[in-house]
């Protein structure tokens, strides 16, 4: 008995020392973590390149409350209440200081880390034949742009930002921080525009099922139409945003009459169950069903707002809308900023309520329908905004569905009136912020300096036996049915001669500027492109002549804070990046 | 009994040096030992040397006591306790023992005659023995700082866990408490905070297996921790060894000390029976001072003054109307409807014995014991088997298995406000009842709801709620030694622990506020929570001795360890069953569920080697090398890499010098015994996350699809902390042993310490774990042990142990936040201690509002909002000279780290009785109370201690108390000197009497009654319960007064009876 055990020791021994030796080996000590992927794990297949995009759309919803608060709250249409804190109100003065958690550019940064991965690992698999160019593009671009939205977002709000574009994977990456220089915000611009130009043109159309089944399935409670597509970022209206932002006019206009045209340039497919035709016109269908003219007892361009996401109408004018579910998190953080019952920390600013109360309806009364009921509305006394908060009941206290809109439409329209002005179509430009092409242009092709005009300026807007594709343009002052507005012709205009001659250019350029500026706050105030629009503008202005582009965003700024002399020069526009 | 003395010589004789660790009383003992006058007869021409054995205590000559040199020669002392040995020659260390009294080494230093003085077992000398991982040794030959405490079951002890039992007992060795939660056990600190984000606590190994005391999940009942320790029954604990420094042989799990348990085995082939059986008594804990209802009443009406209601709206409420409305007209002392005293049962059995082949010991053990709360207690039942097994000559087993389960009913503890009863107590309105009362005013059978403050009942959280956190713990482990030979041995352990936590809670409907959740209210919320451990264990090592010649001796050890572990938690909590009688998760509203957990697993190999010199038995050198290899480790971790696996190379060296040994002492008659040790180690924490070091992704929802993101940023280089221990220190007896002493001073430099370093805004991620950090320990400790009174009726003991350090952060990156805890602030700098209490200091209360506007300040508030002072608002101290009182006005407020901590016992034997007080005591800690910053904030509805009476109410009052203000617009309650108190106690921890019951039955060998009674009286200036708690075992958490259970005073009677 004895012996047999020793034996058997014996016998162990070997087994023994042969274990040590295994456990020595380098896979016991490389193990794979359980409860969370690692670099190996994911990128394996199309699914995890979905499961990519997917990860940053959610982690770029949560910047909605931020966004909001950052592109209004420093313009002169959103203002704060008495339940602001000091925070809220170093933003809405333009005086934040270096601990204000608003304006810290981290939260786009953690965004901008997950795009840098995938865009690194999508290159990974196409190399390895794991994505077909396709399904490679569709993934790449998406995120690419939304990478790009980003630091236009950080451009606009931190003037000089770093321009990171390499995947941090480990902490040694950053050791050498000279990788990572500070771009100013018109190099940043050349930059992302430069860079735009390795995205293939066919890929710039926003995603949609057909192109990306896999990525595109149907989400509860959303079903697979409009709305789904409408979640991904919309490429080509980005694109002209930063050439907007560089100067680049002509090249603007062109992305945005692309995008305009969208109703006749894209087929037909299941997934468009609108009406296609209309799409992002700013159109009267003569359907006798026009959701969005601001007549009826209840008033229906407010719907753009509250609207079901896969609702027809207002999917024309939907471009890029992000939905918050009551379901799922992130909660719709622009119910606790707006809602009476709840936080209301923001309210609308008494300039922006005083302009809707002076516009001029086409039935001669005065007040736009887009301000009072529509935009805001005014609970005991207190003004509230409306945009946000229009489904939400403060009995129901849990309904929180909402939705982030991005971009519209009017938005669009307003902005290729920007482009186009600039390049000298001061005409076109206020034909489309007033009461559309067709009205605007007699039933004719749209001219320049007496003939007809070319891409990307050649509206047709004729009807007859062939009707031209914008005929039933309305524009966008005719949708809320306001009377158009005009630039003081004395100004710029030579009156003495018949037909007018333009006496001063530069004059009437900045003229019609100033109708379109204002045209944007009356239509899309609260939204989040205040502070750009008018940054955008006062740089401009002060590229042309020094100074201007100073006094022009004090003197916006000046009407809601009564500081006539918030900023002293440009620099001063811009947040510390900290 | 002829057996008993035959087995007796045979495994006691060539054993060289075992200290004999049986509990009976050396009188009754002293029989058993046959006595034969003995001379060696091996070497009769060979040098010798004579002596004389004495107890120490009568001064009466030891007869058949076991007199021997190493290898060499041996000998039985005869009746007048007279031996003589042949010894190599002077150099050589006369080993001398016997049952029932203390080993010893003897050094001749020079002469060949000598007198010996034993004193019994227990005594604590520097003769005793440290069972170290690879062998015994007497401390007088350990060149590391070792402590050995052999605790014999203390059986006087009974309802004691083994960490709440060593405070106290080990110098440098801080215990602190957690709460006074049953078996909730206490945190261990050896020589301080030697990491700031990887753990602090030692290693704990128990019958050679490192014995895992993390728990692998928050547990789901708040402010609970399960003591896997308590498993162990301390009545199963024969020596638990405490090793300060020289820890590298642990190499990367060394960094915080190591505390060795040794559980008992048969002390002998006869079979023995030991029963205890104990009873007791647990206290309630004196109430804090909180108002009464009209006190609060005039509060209330004060504070609702202040949130703008009009005198006539206030007289209308119906709970300002006493009498009218019998529901708000009681007068409920809420501390006595949630805490109550309690009683304690414990039991315990042992059975050992065997035959010349296999000898076993088994125990048993059931615990019982209520907590302070009501409706709270611990039930614990444990077996533990141990066998050792001759399999041949040269072949031994031992085979080690232990089971326990434990279920305990808790309560919310902590910063639970709506759940944890303690809390409710103190802040419930007094004028409520727990009870429903109609208009009537008859008292309802029914529990009251959530009041018209929005507070729960608290009699609802102790009754309705439930908090049971049952728990298993299997460990199993086999070991061998293989002789080969006289030099070699080949010895291996294996193991395996398996444990499982299973938890599940209630937060009631009835009676307790509701959660709004996002999507819904949250009206009860049932919750379960499994967590399982498993993990395989192997110590393997060769071991090597040899004697040169008869003065130079070496052993050596070659050896490695693996550790191999899983750990998974799952939870799920829901909300809304149908009612309280509904616990099941699957009862709940299914959109509202909730379930999480995580899972674990990770491997470490630890490759060791030491070396043990001895020269003449006076210098003595060690070194000890580990190499370690983890899953843990990133890939770039280090520069030493074998087969692509990266290694963590840690040596240490110690020496020491027997002073005492040295011919020169020959005439100091006092010191007989003295040696000087010195010794340098490199050591390691590998606790740096399971993999902190990958690139990893995590799951990011967008509506209902799941998407991936980026859960870090990857650190490959990540690394084991390094942490390098120097001590220097003397260990000394005196007087015939009649003083023992211990001195150590060490330095233990931290170096790659894990700290979250800031990373920039561009990064993505506000911090990355990095070994950035250093860190600094300096210290002292001292313990002496003293035998005042000695004389054969009357023995004084007294034992007193000091441990000191100063902690200094000595480096870290750029821009280090500070860290929050529980509403406290602590900075970390360099050049400071760690975890310095950061906040404002004040300076008493604006008496009135001239006074308020006349100091120019702005008061700005934590939304940024800056306000001008009023009358009664704090007077905050600014410290940079503007206007503003801000953040930059915050200070170092206090230091939660004790100056100095240490236990004093005493112990008092007078014929068959025995006295042991100890008492324990830190000095120089302050302590953040926020449970009394709660209770004096004054800015809701919550009743409020007595101190408030003093509020400021009038301009021109002096006063310490800021105004009664509701929601504190002025935030006079922020976290600020107000809330600091000195921590330091002195604590009459535990006294035990015991009586050694004279039997003369032949089938009973003894009987011994015990009386305890712990925490008897605290000394200290702390306001709240009790100055001793640690929530966490965090650096960020300690001396942060979360409202655990407090520590209360409990008495048990108990009797022990042999077989």
């Amino acid at each position: 008995m004895k012996k047999n055990l020793s034996g058997l020791f014996k016998a162990a021994l070997p087994v023994m020392v042969c274990a040590s030796v295994l456990s020595a080996c380098q896979k016991t000590f490389d193990l794979q973590p359980k409860e969370v992927l690692v670099t190996e794990q994911v990128y394996q297949n199309i699914y995890d390149a979905d499961a990519a995009v997917l990860g940053i759309y959610g982690q770029f919803m949560k910047l909605a409350g931020r966004y909001v608060i950052l592109n209004e709250l420093r313009g002169d249409l959103l203002d704060v209440t008495p339940k602001s804190d000091a925070y809220l109100r170093e933003i809405s003065l333009n005086k934040a200081g270096s601990d204000n958690p608003y304006a810290d550019p981290a939260p786009f940064y953690e965004v901008i880390l997950n795009c840098n991965d995938a865009l690194k690992n999508f290159e990974i698999m196409r190399q390895k034949k794991l994505l077909d160019e396709t399904q490679f593009y569709q993934r790449y671009t998406d995120v690419f742009f939304v990478r790009a939205w980003l630091y236009l977002q950080l451009g606009i709000h931190f003037g000089q930002v770093p321009y990171v574009t390499e995947d941090i994977a480990d902490i040694s990456v950053l050791k050498d921080q000279a990788k990572f220089p500070r771009l100013s915000f018109n190099n940043l611009l050349d930059k992302l525009i430069a860079d735009a130009v390795s995205i293939p043109k066919e890929y710039l159309g926003q995603n949609t099922s057909l192109v990306s089944p896999t990525l595109l399935v149907p989400m509860e409670p959303y079903l697979l139409k409009d709305g789904v597509f409408k979640f991904f970022i919309h490429r080509r209206s980005l694109l002209g945003d930063l050439h907007l932002w560089k100067g680049n006019y002509l090249q603007a206009a062109k992305y945005y009459k692309d995008v305009m045209e969208t109703g006749s340039s894209l087929t037909t497919t299941t997934n468009y169950q609108i009406d296609i035709y209309d799409t992002y016109r700013i159109t009267n269908d003569n359907s006798g069903r026009n959701t969005l003219l601001t007549n009826g007892t209840v008033n229906p361009w407010r719907n753009i707002f509250s609207n079901a996401l896969e609702e027809t109408e207002t999917n024309r004018e939907r471009m890029w809308t992000l939905p918050f579910s009551e379901t799922f998190g992130p909660v719709n953080p622009f119910l606790d900023l707006f809602s009476i019952s709840k936080s209301y920390v923001l309210k609308p600013s008494d300039v922006a309520r005083a302009n809707w109360a002076n516009q001029v309806r086409t039935d001669g009364g005065l007040t736009d329908r887009r301000g009072l009921e529509s935009s805001y509305r005014l609970v005991n006394g207190q003004p509230e905004v409306l945009k946000y908060v229009s489904n939400y009941d403060p009995l129901q206290p849990f309904k929180t569905s909402g939705i982030w809109m991005l971009y519209r439409a009017a938005t669009l329209h307003l902005r290729f009136a920007e482009a186009a002005n600039r390049e000298g179509r001061s005409k076109l430009a206020s034909v489309l912020i007033n009461d559309g092409l067709y009205t605007g242009f007699g039933n004719k092709v749209a001219t320049y300096n007496g003939v007809t005009d070319s891409y990307p300026f050649d509206f047709d807007p004729t009807k007859g036996t062939r009707n031209g594709v914008w005929y039933r343009s309305i524009g966008i002052r005719g949708r809320a049915l306001n009377q158009n507005v005009i630039v003081d012709s004395t100004r710029s205009f030579d009156m003495a001669v018949n037909p007018r001659i333009v006496k001063d250019p530069v004059l009437l350029t900045q003229d019609t500027e100033d109708l379109i500026l204002n045209e944007a706050a009356l239509e899309t105030a609260f939204e989040g492109y205040r502070w750009p629009d008018l940054l955008r503008i006062a740089l401009r202005r002060e590229k042309d002549k020094a100074g201007e582009g100073v006094k022009y965003l004090n003197a916006k700024l000046a009407a809601k804070t009564g500081n006539p002399a918030t900023f002293s020069t440009v620099e001063d526009f811009y947040l510390p990046f900290r | 009994m002829q057996l008993f003395t035959k087995s007796f010589k045979r495994l006691f004789l060539p054993a060289l040096v075992v200290a004999v660790s049986a509990s009976e009383l050396a009188a009754q003992q002293a029989d058993s030992i046959q006595v034969n006058t003995s001379v060696d007869k091996v070497n009769p021409n060979q040098l010798r040397v004579s002596g004389t054995v004495k107890d120490a205590r009568t001064g009466k000559p030891i007869p058949g006591v076991s007199v021997s040199v190493s290898n060499y020669a041996a000998a039985l002392s005869d009746d007048k306790g007279m031996f003589r040995i042949s010894i190599p020659n002077l150099n050589a260390l006369v080993l001398v023992s016997a049952q029932g009294y203390q080993g010893k080494q003897v050094s001749l230093k020079g002469s060949k005659k000598v007198e010996i003085s034993l004193f019994e077992d227990s005594y604590s000398s520097v003769y005793d023995v440290a069972q170290l991982p690879y062998g015994d040794k007497p401390l007088s030959q350990t060149v590391f700082s070792v402590a050995s405490i052999n605790t014999e079951g203390s059986w006087n002890r009974a309802n004691e866990t083994a960490d709440s039992y060593l405070q106290g007992n080990v110098a440098g060795l801080n215990a602190t408490r957690r709460s006074g939660t049953p078996g909730i056990g206490a945190d261990l600190l050896i020589r301080g905070y030697n990491s700031l984000y990887a753990t602090a606590q030692p290693l704990v190994v128990v019958d050679g297996m490192i014995y895992d005391l993390n728990t692998y999940a928050n547990s789901l009942i708040s402010g609970h921790r399960t003591n896997h320790l308590a498993n162990v029954d301390l009545k199963d604990i024969d020596n638990i060894t405490v090793i300060k420094d020289g820890t590298s042989l642990y190499g990367t799990r060394g960094a915080n000390g190591v505390i060795l348990i040794t559980t008992g085995r048969a002390k002998g082939e006869a079979t023995r029976l030991d029963f205890g059986a104990y009873g007791g008594f647990n206290s309630k804990v004196e109430n804090l001072p909180v108002m009464g209802a009209d006190k609060y009443r005039i509060y209330l009406a004060d504070l609702l003054k202040s949130s703008g209601s009009s005198d006539a709206q206030i007289g209308s409420m119906p709970f300002m109307n006493e009498g009218s409305y019998p529901a708000y007209s009681r007068t409920t002392n809420w501390q006595d409807e949630v805490i109550n005293g309690g009683y304690s049962k414990n039991y315990y059995l042992k059975v050992s014995g065997g035959d010349n082949i296999a000898t076993y010991a088994l125990s048993m053990g059931y615990l019982d014991n209520d907590g302070l709360t009501k409706n709270t207690n611990l039930t614990r039942y444990q077996t533990r088997f141990n066998a050792n097994l001759n399999l041949s000559q040269k072949l031994k087993a031992t085979a080690n298995l232990a089971f326990s389960r434990a279920e305990q009913n808790l309560r919310d503890q902590g910063r639970s406000f709506d759940t944890n009863p303690l809390y409710l107590g103190l802040i419930k309105a007094p004028f409520l009842y727990p009870y429903e009362i109609p208009a009537l005013g008859k008292v309802s059978p029914n529990l009251a709801g959530v009041d018209d403050f929005s507070m729960s009942n608290p009699f609802s959280a102790v009754e309705k709620a439930l908090a049971l956190d049952r728990n298993y713990r299997f460990v199993g482990s086999v070991g061998f030694d293989y002789a080969f030979n006289k030099k070699f041995n080949l010895q291996s352990v294996v193991g395996i622990t398996y444990d499982k936590i299973r938890e599940n809670t209630l937060r009631p409907k009835l009676g307790v506020v509701s959660e709004v959740l996002n999507t819904a209210v949250g009206e009860n919320k049932p919750g379960a929570n499994v967590v399982r451990y498993f993990s395989v264990y192997t110590d393997t090592w060769a071991s090597y001795k040899h004697s040169f010649n008869t003065n130079h001796s070496l052993k050596a050890n070659l050896g490695f360890r693996f550790n191999s572990s899983k750990s998974e938690s799952d939870y799920g909590i829901g909300y809304n069953t149908a009612s309280d009688e509904f616990v099941t998760l699957g009862g709940v509203e299914s959109t509202l569920r909730i379930v999480g957990g995580g899972i674990g697993q990770w491997n470490w190999l630890n490759t060791y080697a030491n070396v043990d010199y001895n020269a003449y038995n006076k210098y003595f050198l060690s070194f000890n090398v580990a190499a370690d290899a983890s899953s843990r480790f990133g890939t770039d971790a280090g520069s030493l890499s074998v087969g692509g696996t990266n290694i963590a190379l840690l040596p240490a060296i110690g020496g020491a010098w027997l002073i005492s040994s040295e011919n020169f002492m020959k005439g100091q008659k006092a010191i007989e015994t003295l040696k000087l040790r010195a010794s340098y180690g490199i050591s390691g924490n590998e606790d740096i996350g399971n993999y902190g070091s990958k690139k990893y992704y995590v799951s990011q929802g967008f509506l209902n699809r799941q998407g991936l993101v980026r859960g870090n940023i990857g650190n490959s280089s990540l690394k084991w902390e390094t942490v390098k221990k120097a001590n220097i220190g003397l260990d000394a007896a005196l007087y015939n042993e009649r003083i023992n002493l211990s001195i150590d001073v060490y330095n233990t430099n931290i170096s790659d310490m894990l700290v979250y370093e800031p990373t920039g805004s561009l990064s993505g991620f506000p911090y990355a774990l990095t070994n950035s950090g250093s860190m600094q320990n300096t210290g002292l400790e001292i313990a002496v042990n003293t035998r005042i009174i000695n004389n054969e009726k009357l023995v004084w003991g007294m034992g007193f142990n000091l441990g000191t350090y100063k902690n200094k952060i000595k480096s870290l990156p750029a821009g280090i936040p500070l860290n929050s805890y529980a509403g406290a602030t602590y900075l970390m700098r360099e050049g400071r201690a760690a975890n310095l209490f950061y906040g404002y200091k004040t300076n008493g209360v604006y008496t009135s509002a001239a006074e308020a506007n006349a100091s120019g300040l702005m008061n700005k508030l934590s939304n940024g909002s800056l306000v001008p002072f009023q009358g009664g608002d704090v007077r905050f101290v600014n410290t940079n000279g503007d206007a503003v009182i801000d953040k930059n006005d915050m200070q170092v407020i206090g230091n939660p780290n004790p100056d100095f901590v240490g236990g004093l016992s005493n112990r008092l034997a007078y014929k068959r009785w025995s006295l042991d007080a100890l008492f324990t005591f830190s000095v120089g800690n302050d302590i953040y109370n926020a449970t009394r910053a709660s209770l004096e904030s004054m800015s809701g509805y919550e009743n409020q201690t007595l101190a408030v009476l003093n509020r400021w109410r009038t301009d021109g009052q002096v006063t310490n108390i800021p105004r009664a203000v509701w929601g504190d617009p002025a935030e006079n309650a922020r976290f600020s000197d107000r809330w600091i108190e000195d921590g330091s106690y002195f604590k009459l921890r535990t006294v035990s009497l015991s009586y050694d019951v004279p039997f003369k039955a032949a089938f009973m060998k003894y009987a011994t009654v015990y009386a305890t009674a712990n925490n008897v009286f605290t000394v200290t200036k702390y306001l709240g319960y009790d100055p001793e708690f640690s929530s966490q075992g965090s650096i960020f958490a300690r001396g942060v007064d979360t409202g655990l259970e407090p520590i209360y005073k409990s008495v048990q009677l108990g009797v022990r009876i042999g077989l």
